[in-house]
């Protein structure tokens, strides 16, 4: 009998691919039973509107949902916990830098929520990777700087998206210039431990591993 | 619109369930052995007020029909086992089970109650005599010593107290079966995966051309051929070769046992839409026999009968096609989409888990897997 994997839905291609790979990279075995299926999502309204419904039919299963906090991580967080609440769920008013993770009586379903980068600051999945670079590595500071110029010479990308040209400038410096996020983490690009990384891996598996075991105790 | 919710207890392998926000057409998934079939039945029985006949029907379908005894040939009587209705097999005395809709409705709540008593309990005035129970006890050894009591609300009159043994069996005579088609204001009607009965199929054309309707035959044939313009029944026995069509495209008339199986799984569809009017439509495995290129054109057909002839329809499917055709549907005509439930029949929770038709299209989108 197949058995039907968890989900875990994130906000775009991007994300889907840059995570798959970074739990890939860091020897994470993706073939163990209680490995969630990474699902994207199509824009972070979509995933929004999603999540009561992947709450309701996850009896048995974790349910994971992973989003930018961008400008506001406060905003970001008031609007995935009004649709935590309509399924049952009370989740706190901030966030713990750990992450969210809770068990949804009404519908059996283990839910957890990581807002990129940090659960605490503004910012998204580029941040995140960012911080994977040795943060002494001249190539960054350069990245940085070059990106700060090419704005004050009226380049086209609004100030939101200034983490993501860092990051895609410094990505195209490197040993195979200009691939994209997951190739990169693949690649082993960034080799930098970061706290951030530590602490979402703690959070996948408690969310994942630990559900998966529940179900075997049962069993 | 009959049923709005459904609740189960005791019925087969619930011992306590909801279903909630049924709409007209509801689509019920859910894992194999979960009991899609079990509250598609439950619902026949309270709509036909806990018929006996239907009882029968439901052993056929699982082919656990009874044995009969043919050593007189002008009897026939055939032992009918009806502890599978029960939660647990339990049938001695005091074993229930209740099925209800419309629980919080006070004008429209409908409640059939199937319970068993101490046979001595029961005054000989209330019991249901069978002549042939003396013949029949001493072929199976054992007397019936416990009472099946069937109450449902809206009878208008109390049944007898149908005599069983311990194990269930009840002896289902000709007699009983007469008997049996007991009055009910709204009745359902199973369609199983097999194809109708040819009898059954006779009756229903007399209605269709009475009423008019070889229309909604055509256009649900127009699912698999958009080429047929009309439909014609020749007498005599019924057969696929003995119904022909029409094409816009010209031709002979041809039988549509030529268009293949699928064909007569539309026709059993249509007939039995036709035939449900006013009542309770049940269909297992809607998509049998279909090729997942016309589930969207399917459902449109579906739900469209389904309005024009008042039916509140149920149907189960496994199939992934089945259910992304009808989120198609409910893409492509948003109109239809408040007719619509899917319920997951999730036995993990004590209720199913209900997704409104205008939801459906988010959560194929979304690769939710709500099988």
């Amino acid at each position: 009998m197949v058995k039907q994997r968890s989900p875990l839905h994130v906000e775009g291609k991007d994300d889907y691919h840059a995570l798959s790979h970074l739990l890939a990279t860091r020897q994470l075995d993706t073939k163990v039973p209680w490995f969630p299926e990474i699902k994207e999502a199509g824009g972070v309204d979509k995933l929004l509107n999603s999540i009561n419904t992947a709450i309701m039919f996850g009896p048995g299963h974790a349910v994971g949902f992973v989003l930018d906090a961008n400008a506001s991580p406060d905003d970001r967080w008031r609007a995935v916990s009004s649709r935590l609440a309509s399924v049952g769920l009370t989740p706190p008013a901030d966030l713990p830098a750990a992450g969210y993770i809770d068990f949804c009586e009404s519908f059996q379903t283990r839910t957890g929520v990581w807002l990129m980068p940090d659960n605490r600051r503004e910012g998204a999945l580029e941040d995140f990777l960012i911080d994977l670079i040795n943060p002494t590595d001249p190539l960054l500071a350069h990245a940085r700087s070059a990106t700060n110029q090419a704005q004050e010479l009226g380049a086209a990308f609004p100030v939101k998206a200034t983490r993501k040209a860092e990051l895609r400038a410094w990505l195209a410096w490197c040993e195979e210039p200009g691939l994209p996020y997951g190739s990169a983490l693949r690649a082993d690009y960034f080799r930098h431990d970061s706290s951030d990384a530590e602490a979402f891996l703690t959070w996948f598996s408690k969310l994942f591993h630990a559900a998966g075991t529940e179900e075997a105790g049962q069993s | 619109m009959k049923l709005t919710d459904l609740q189960l207890d005791g019925y087969r392998g619930f011992e306590s369930y909801t279903l909630n926000d049924l709409a007209r057409v509801n689509l019920l998934v859910g894992k194999n052995n979960c009991g899609k079939t079990s509250v598609l039945e439950a619902i026949n029985l309270l709509t036909d007020n806990g018929s006996l006949r239907v009882l029968a029907q439901f052993a056929s379908q699982r082919r656990q029909r009874g044995f009969w005894f043919a050593d007189q040939p002008d009897r026939n009587v055939e032992i009918l086992d009806v502890s599978p209705a029960f939660f647990g097999y339990r049938v001695k005395p005091n074993a229930k089970f209740v099925v209800t809709s419309n629980r919080n409705k006070l004008f429209n709540r409908n409640k059939l109650f199937m319970e068993t008593v101490p046979i001595n309990t029961v005054g000989n005035d209330q019991l249901y005599i069978d002549p042939d129970i003396q013949h029949v006890t001493r072929n199976i050894g054992e007397a019936p010593t416990v009472g099946l009591q069937i109450t449902a609300s809206s009878l208008k009159y109390t049944l007898p107290i149908f005599p069983i043994t311990e194990n269930g069996s009840l002896i289902y005579s000709d007699q009983l079966r007469r008997y049996t088609q007991w009055e009910t204001e709204c009745r359902s009607r199973f369609l199983s995966t097999t194809p109708m009965h040819p009898v059954d199929i006779r009756n229903i054309w007399e209605k269709v051309i009475r009423e008019r309707r070889e229309t909604n035959l055509i256009d649900a044939l127009r699912t698999l051929e958009p080429d047929i313009e009309s439909i014609h029944l020749l007498p005599g026995n019924w057969s696929m070769d003995n119904v022909l069509v029409d094409r816009q495209s010209g031709g002979p008339r041809i039988g549509i046992g030529s268009f293949g199986e699928g064909m007569r799984r539309l026709l059993d569809l249509s007939l039995a839409l036709i035939d449900s009017a006013n009542g309770v439509l049940l269909i297992d495995e809607i998509d049998t026999g279909l090729h997942w290129t016309v589930m969207e054109d399917l459902w449109r057909f579906v739900i469209t009968a389904a309005r024009q002839s008042n039916v509140q329809v149920f149907a189960t499917t496994h199939s992934y096609d089945c259910l992304e055709g009808l989120a198609s549907l409910m893409q492509n005509d948003p109109g239809l989409a408040a007719d619509v439930s899917l319920q997951k029949i999730e036995r993990a929770l004590p209720q199913a888990v209900a997704l409104r038709g205008e939801q459906l299209p988010m959560a194929i989108e979304q690769d939710i897997e709500v099988r």
